[in-house]
């Protein structure tokens, strides 16, 4: 069964109610039973005062008899000549005398006694059944018989016990006064006497013997059955000894009084409930304003706060008793801290630690109300990506420390510029009402890294923005002092319009994003989005943010293309290739994906990994037999690290592998953009006694006299000359001059793009040293390596070549 | 002009003093001619006895029991053997009448305890020189409820 759940103030309200009314029944049903035995009690005390004074009345008229009767002469002479004939005559006399009722006493008998009390002569008014000679109260003369000295003198008095089925009540009187000579006994009947009580007490009476008979009743007397609003009261008349003789019961009509008595248990329950029901409503007072009220106020707040924690930490006055105060207090505390803490935690998830600007996520909402705003305004807004240019070779070289102080200054900087622009299209709407102004001012966020991004609402169209972003690049063109270093960095902007460029956030980010790349890459500061650019670039800005994951997941690879010794016919190494297996784009080659790591920073994390993969795929090889040396291209972006030397011997530590069979491979504008940082690291990698190529031999503008400077043993010739080479007799003779100049620089030579049997064997004449190409192999997973070398004619042990020569 | 506190002082102490007078004065006649005159507990030269001690002296002696009632009261009974005396009539006279022997025992008694009659005539008849005179202070109420028999004609 289910009950409704009842308040506390409810429950406690109901049950004192009810208690309450319990309480007034109780009390009023104990009024009402203590009211009646009074009652009860009272008439008893009435009958038995009422009885008592009947037969002292009866014994003080029996005794004036009796005492009359001994100083009669006559009865005096007869007594003391013990004449019984007229003793007897004598009693009948007095008998007679008194009346067999005079008034209220009724005479039974009288007796006369000798001093040893034998029975002398007797009355003979046969008023009773006991015959003559017969002893009424035999108890009574024993009781006078055990007398000693002057108390046979006194006169002794008895209610007998019932004889014979009726009471008698009997007085012994001394013969002679103070010289008594016998007894006289006279015998009467109480009940005649008790009757009076009748009028006496004004109420209806009935007197019954020990065992119930009924001796006398009034006419007005009524049975208890039919007794309605009577009340019957009785004393009981007893012995000498203690066993009853007569009841006497009093009948008194108590309607006038329960008809009182009800008024009175009335008002008495009335009065008890008023006084209950006050102070139930006292207690209840008590409690709601000590517990209940405050109680409800803090639940209210509560309530509040759930719906709008803006309402945190508001403090609630409450006002009770000393617990519910400490609870209020602590809920007041509890709610300001919480406050705090909240405010901390908005701050932190929506501010980026570094510049105090709105970060990406607060960025984002802040484009979702503008995007509001302008719908509802039916108005423009601009939104700009700010991408700084060569911030990361900033962190790399000169610490994390300056790159964070220079993004401090370059947020300082732009954020002057933003509100320098404030200022002039407040000026310029100036007309505007003010809540026309609210919410228009320009936002600036840091979205991530060296990312920043600009809100400019009060601009409508995409000059004015342009302008803006104008200044914005300009601003960072002049070099910012950080600890000392003057550090030159630029920035790219991309810019969308709402509603021009998207209806939404997302969309405006993403184009935005979509016209930074293209600034980027046609080398201009800015650029506004046009749809034209989704075309070719869609896939790069996805490809960026995968590329992060593709490295982690696993979904790179590396493939390798054997190079081939031309004089001993041996396959003396390879170059890894890296591949990534794309599960939308199926494998992907470095064009497709190397420009995206190198502009999205991730070339170095790229780098690190070819390189363990591939002295990883080495030692496997090297377990299976096969000594092949690896070639890894190193990004010019990865030469300006000058920690990359000793990660490379990290590397070939972990992996036992000796510096001489790696070969890095690196490009001639590598050492073009910084020389001097580009030819601290080789030095040191040459040091370390790695082979160094440069790779696209002859697509640079290096020339061979600046070869001689670099640390490098080879250099590859990029395949484009030695695939025209057949055909083309100018480049022909590129390939001859380079292979020659090379070998008297002492350098070793490596042709790319070897693709038929015509062109290896000119370069065999050519004195080419090594060559690379479709006609060797294409380039091939690692583990596909020894079958190839075992089907292949080429050989990978230099001995057995030897011999076979 | 405010009376000085001498004077109401004075003034005041003069009506009490006369108020106190007044109260006496009016007390005085009540208490002389009160029915309420203290009986004592004992009376010198003569003997204070109970009922038995009366019912012993009146078996071995010619005891003189002399009521002091006035008749009205001896009428709602009496002791068997007394003759009534009314203290108001009884002086040395009087009682030679009832009891000629001075040396005999006599003995008085009226109401009870409160009853300062046979006190005053057991007074008398020591004054008249009777020897032995007894008083049964308890008087007729103690005989009565002693239950020791009585006359009443």
């Amino acid at each position: 069964m289910r009950f409704p759940r009842l308040s506390l103030r409810t429950f406690t309200t109901l049950l004192l109610v009810v208690l309450s009314m319990a309480l007034v029944l109780l009390s009023g049903e104990i009024y009402r039973s203590v009211a009646h035995e009074n009652q009860r009690h009272a008439l008893m005390d009435l009958v038995k005062l009422k009885a008592t004074e009947a037969l002292t009345d009866l014994e003080s008229q029996l005794l004036d008899i009796g005492l009359a009767i001994q100083l009669e002469p006559e009865f005096r002479r007869a007594f003391e000549r013990k004449d019984t004939d007229r003793l007897n005559f004598e009693l009948d006399n007095q008998f007679n005398q008194y009346g067999v009722a005079t008034g209220q006493v009724k005479l039974l008998r009288l007796s006369a006694y000798d001093l040893n009390f034998a029975l002398m002569a007797q009355s003979s008014a046969e008023l009773i059944d006991a015959g003559r000679n017969v002893i009424i109260c035999p108890s009574l003369l024993e009781r006078a018989r055990a007398r000693t000295g002057t108390a046979r003198l006194q006169t002794i008095t008895e209610l007998c016990p019932v004889a014979g089925g009726r009471p008698y009540y009997t007085v012994l009187v001394p013969v002679g006064g103070l010289h008594p000579v016998g007894y006289i006994q006279i015998v009467a009947d109480p009940a005649q006497s008790l009757r009076s009580i009748d009028a006496a007490l004004g109420m209806p009476v009935r007197i019954s013997l020990n065992d119930g008979s009924e001796v006398f009743r009034s006419s007005t007397w009524q049975d208890q059955d039919a007794a309605q609003n009577k009340l019957i009261s009785s004393y009981t008349l007893t012995d000498e000894h203690g066993g009853s003789v007569l009841k006497v019961s009093a009948m008194t009509d108590i309607s006038a009084f329960n008809r009182d008595f009800a008024y009175a248990r009335n008002l008495v329950m009335g009065i008890g409930g008023a006084i209950t029901l006050l102070a139930v409503f006292v207690a209840i007072l008590l409690l709601q304003k000590t517990t209940l009220k405050p109680i409800d106020l803090l639940t209210r707040q509560l309530r509040v706060v759930r719906q709008d924690r803006k309402h945190l930490g508001e403090q609630v006055a409450v006002q009770g008793d000393a617990e519910v105060s400490e609870l209020a207090t602590v809920f007041n505390e509890m709610s300001g801290e919480l406050d705090k803490l909240y405010h901390t935690l908005e701050r932190m998830a929506f501010t980026d630690a570094l510049t105090e600007l709105p970060n990406r996520a607060r960025f984002q909402e802040m484009l979702l109300q503008a995007i509001s705003l302008s719908r509802m305004r039916e108005s423009r807004f601009g939104l700009i990506l700010l991408d700084l240019d060569g911030f990361k070779e900033i962190n790399d070289t000169l610490g994390h420390h300056v790159g964070d102080v220079l993004l401090q200054q370059v947020s300082e900087r732009l954020k002057r510029t933003i509100q320098s622009i404030n200022i002039v299209c407040l000026l310029g709407a100036e007309d505007d009402a003010p809540d026309v102004l609210a919410g228009q001012e320009p936002v600036m966020a840091r979205l991530g890294g060296d990312e920043f991004a600009f809100l400019l609402p009060a601009l409508t169209n995409a000059q004015e923005i342009m302008t803006v972003a104008r200044e914005i690049t300009e601003t960072l063109q002049t070099p910012f002092v950080v600890e000392g270093n003057t550090v030159a960095i630029g920035g790219s902007v991309g810019i969308t319009l709402f509603p021009d460029h998207g209806e939404d956030g997302e969309t405006l980010l993403r184009r935005a994003d979509i016209a930074l790349y293209i600034a980027k890459n046609t080398r201009n500061a800015y650029a506004l989005y046009d749809p034209a650019h989704d075309q070719n670039s869609v896939g790069q800005l996805t490809l960026r943010a995968e590329l992060r994951n593709a490295i982690d997941t696993g979904e790179l690879v590396l493939h390798y293309q054997p190079k081939l010794h031309i004089k001993t016919g041996r396959i003396q190494g390879v170059e890894a290739l890296v591949r990534w297996q794309h599960p939308l784009h199926g494998l992907l080659m470095p064009p497709q994906f190397l420009p995206v790591a190198e502009r999205s920073g991730l070339i170095g994390v790229l780098t690190q990994w070819v390189l363990v993969e591939a002295l990883r795929q080495h030692n496997v090889w090297l377990r299976a037999g096969l000594d092949l040396k690896v070639a890894v291209n190193l990004s010019s972006r990865v030469l300006y690290d000058l920690r990359l030397p000793d990660q490379i011997a990290h590397h070939l530590m972990r992996f036992q592998v000796p510096p001489s069979s790696l070969e890095l491979e690196i490009t001639e504008d590598a050492i073009m953009i910084d020389p001097q940082r580009a030819l601290e690291i080789l030095a040191r990698l040459n040091a370390m006694r790695i082979k160094l190529s440069i790779d696209d031999f002859g697509t640079g503008y290096s020339s061979l006299g600046y070869l001689k400077r670099l640390p490098v043993d080879e250099i590859k010739i990029d395949k484009t000359f030695v695939m025209e080479m057949e055909q083309s007799r100018s480049d022909a003779a590129i390939v001859h001059a380079t292979i020659d100049l090379a070998h008297n620089l002492g350098l070793n030579v490596v042709a790319e793009g070897v693709e038929s049997e015509g062109m290896l064997s000119m370069l065999a004449r050519l004195n080419c040293d090594t060559v690379q190409g479709f006609y060797i192999s294409r380039s091939m997973p690692g583990d596909r390596m020894q079958e190839w070398l075992s089907k292949s004619s080429y050989t990978q042990h230099e001995a057995m070549i030897a011999e076979g020569v | 002009m405010p009376l000085s506190p001498h004077l109401a002082c004075h003034g005041y102490g003069k009506g009490a003093g006369i108020f106190a007078l007044m109260v006496w004065l009016l007390l005085l006649p009540v208490a002389g001619f009160s029915g309420d005159e203290i009986v004592p507990e004992i009376i010198a030269g003569t003997n204070r006895v109970d009922a038995e001690k009366l019912i012993e002296l009146e078996s071995r002696s010619n005891l003189v029991i002399i009521d002091s009632r006035l008749l009205v009261d001896r009428r709602q009974g009496y002791i068997e053997g007394s003759v009534n005396l009314t203290d108001t009539v009884t002086d040395c006279d009087s009682l030679a009448a009832v009891a000629p022997d001075v040396k005999a025992p006599i003995l008085f008694y009226c109401n009870g305890p409160r009853c300062p009659r046979s006190a005053r005539a057991a007074g008398i008849a020591q004054a008249c020189g009777y020897r032995k005179v007894y008083w049964l202070r308890g008087g007729f109420e103690e005989w009565k409820q002693k239950k020791y028999p009585y006359i009443k004609k």
